[in-house]
């Protein structure tokens, strides 16, 4: 076990405070020549960034092809990280800015094939999704997860959403960031994390319940 | 209405834990007093939830890879001087040159022979010195095993070039289609950032559309120094002209027998035909243009699609 690992343990430090020991670590490793270093921090990342910026864009191959951009762009610019932020939110940060940049320049090409595609839906989805709304027990997460209906359901209505409401959404629900960090990666205000992430959550669930009749 | 959204933001804050003790406790004591506050924090829970519950799926497992590519590619682009120095060792840079130069004098040869076939002098009627200006259309087809990191570096020189704003860019499945539509000193840029991932291409062939409808110059095996001979013609007859030549050049070439004196070709050509870089006055670290080089009014037009296919 890890020095950091056994700090955490002791003093019940969060799981994140423990990343970012580590990454400091790190990238001053990266920084005095160890190119394992930063090896170590690509594949840390990299199926937490993919996964977010699969979320956002919705392709496989341009998610591939943004995450890897991502790296590029965090050890070109390695640089310039001064520790004032977490490593973790200023890679989120390049890793979303890239995305979103990249969605409203193929805004046009997206949106002609995602009418197509998100407005589909089984009958079985719907009487799953309707069962889901309409049940006034608190959800089970586990059982939700292993709902495939459900999931498919979930990320087509995540699709139709702007792609600000997304990444907040993303970011909060799925990468588990907390407001200050999704404030920091986003560059705006907390009380603007606040406002989007709840207009964006009342729009999910419109689109849901529409998606029923 | 407003009350309603202060509240909604509230219940959000609530649900993700982010709200203070204080405004905890008050929260709580308006759901237990309000079933219909009370009945959205449910549907707050559920939305949360189903988000939360949504598979993680893996980046690619040749993501490191692909990453070091691009990095490689990258630094390729940062010194092409020093690429070029190396490419040429001094020992037989002496003998390389005299393969090209002979290899130079047997193809003008030829070429003149080719196009004695197609003009004989005085058949063909006299054209006027000054023809108008013409724009160019064509197609250049690439086809990489490295698609990822040709398609991501092809995707960077168009941004840092200034051109995607120009841009119409299309995805389909294994194959990516950039439509440029720009000035040929914004092609020229383009190009000579495009000569530092060459050697990556399986194959790049340049298709020139002709003044009769469907019909097309195709020139396989072409090279950048080519594409840029054949826009930096000012007139269309010209540029068809020199697009049939290197077409019928470079399929001779494919036929020769052995590769050295083709091998020979490319590496001098540097000395045959160089790109203007306007950007590149020295050797410091190149500038990036922000805004596309603009089309003057009367000026040609360079309309070229790029496809990479895996």
């Amino acid at each position: 076990m890890t020095e950091a690992a056994n700090i955490n343990i002791r003093y019940g430090r969060t799981p994140d405070r423990n990343i970012n020991i580590d990454d400091t670590v790190l990238i001053n490793q990266y920084r005095h020549g160890d190119s394992g270093a930063m090896e170590r921090l690509i594949l840390k990342y990299q199926n937490r960034i993919y996964n977010v910026i699969l979320k956002i864009c919705a392709d496989p191959e341009d998610a591939a092809e943004l995450t890897q951009e991502t790296f590029v762009k965090i050890i070109e610019n390695i640089h310039k990280f001064e520790g004032r932020s977490r490593f973790y939110t200023w890679a989120f940060r390049v890793a979303v800015n890239l995305t979103l940049n990249y969605c409203q320049r193929n805004a046009k090409l997206r949106l002609s094939s995602l009418d197509v595609e998100t407005n589909q839906y089984s009958s079985q989805e719907k009487q799953v999704l309707k069962e889901f709304l309409s049940d006034d027990s608190s959800p089970d997460p586990a059982v939700v997860a292993q709902n495939e209906e459900l999931c498919s359901m979930a990320i087509k209505a995540l699709m139709k959403l702007d792609d600000a409401q997304k990444a907040v959404i993303v970011l909060r629900d799925i990468e588990g960031m907390n407001y200050a960090q999704i404030a920091d990666v986003l560059n705006i205000e907390l009380g603007t994390v606040r406002s989007r992430l709840s207009r964006a959550r009342g729009r999910l669930r419109k689109i849901l319940e529409a998606s029923l009749l | 209405m407003k009350e309603e959204m202060k509240i909604d933001e509230l219940l959000n804050s609530f649900v993700d834990g982010q709200l203070t003790a204080r405004q905890e406790t008050e929260v709580q004591r308006l759901i237990d007093n309000d079933p219909q506050i009370a009945k959205r924090l449910r549907q707050l829970q559920k939305c949360r939830v189903l988000m939360n519950s949504l598979p993680v799926t893996e980046a690619p497992a040749q993501m490191l890879d692909n990453i070091k590519a691009s990095l490689e590619v990258k630094a390729q682009q940062d010194m092409p001087e020093l690429i070029s120095q190396k490419r040429i060792r001094p020992r037989s840079l002496l003998a390389q040159r005299i393969v090209a130069v002979a290899a130079l004098i047997g193809l003008v040869v030829i070429l003149t022979a080719v196009l004695y076939t197609f003009a004989p002098p005085g058949t063909a009627p006299e054209r006027p010195d000054v023809t108008a200006v013409k724009d160019f259309r064509g197609k250049l087809e690439l086809k990489t095993s490295d698609f990822v990191a040709v398609n991501a570096f092809i995707n960077r020189v168009i941004e840092d070039n200034g051109l995607s704003g120009s841009l119409t860019p299309m995805r389909e499945p294994n194959r990516r289609i950039y439509t440029l539509k720009c000035s040929e000193q914004g092609l020229n840029l383009l190009l000579a950032d495009l000569r530092n991932i060459w050697s990556k291409l399986d194959t790049a062939t340049l298709f020139v559309d002709t003044e009769v409808f469907g019909e097309q110059i195709i020139i396989e095996a072409v090279t950048t120094e080519q594409i840029n001979k054949i826009i930096s013609q000012h007139d269309s007859n010209k540029y068809i002209e020199i697009a049939k030549d290197f077409a019928v050049l470079n399929n001779m070439a494919k036929h020769l027998p052995g590769r050295e004196i083709v091998s020979a070709i490319e590496v001098s050509s540097d000395d045959l035909i160089a790109i203007p870089k306007p950007i590149l006055t020295s050797n410091s670290k190149k500038p990036k243009i922000k805004e596309p080089a603009p089309i003057s009014e009367g000026e040609k037009t360079i309309q070229l699609t790029i496809i990479i296919n895996r």
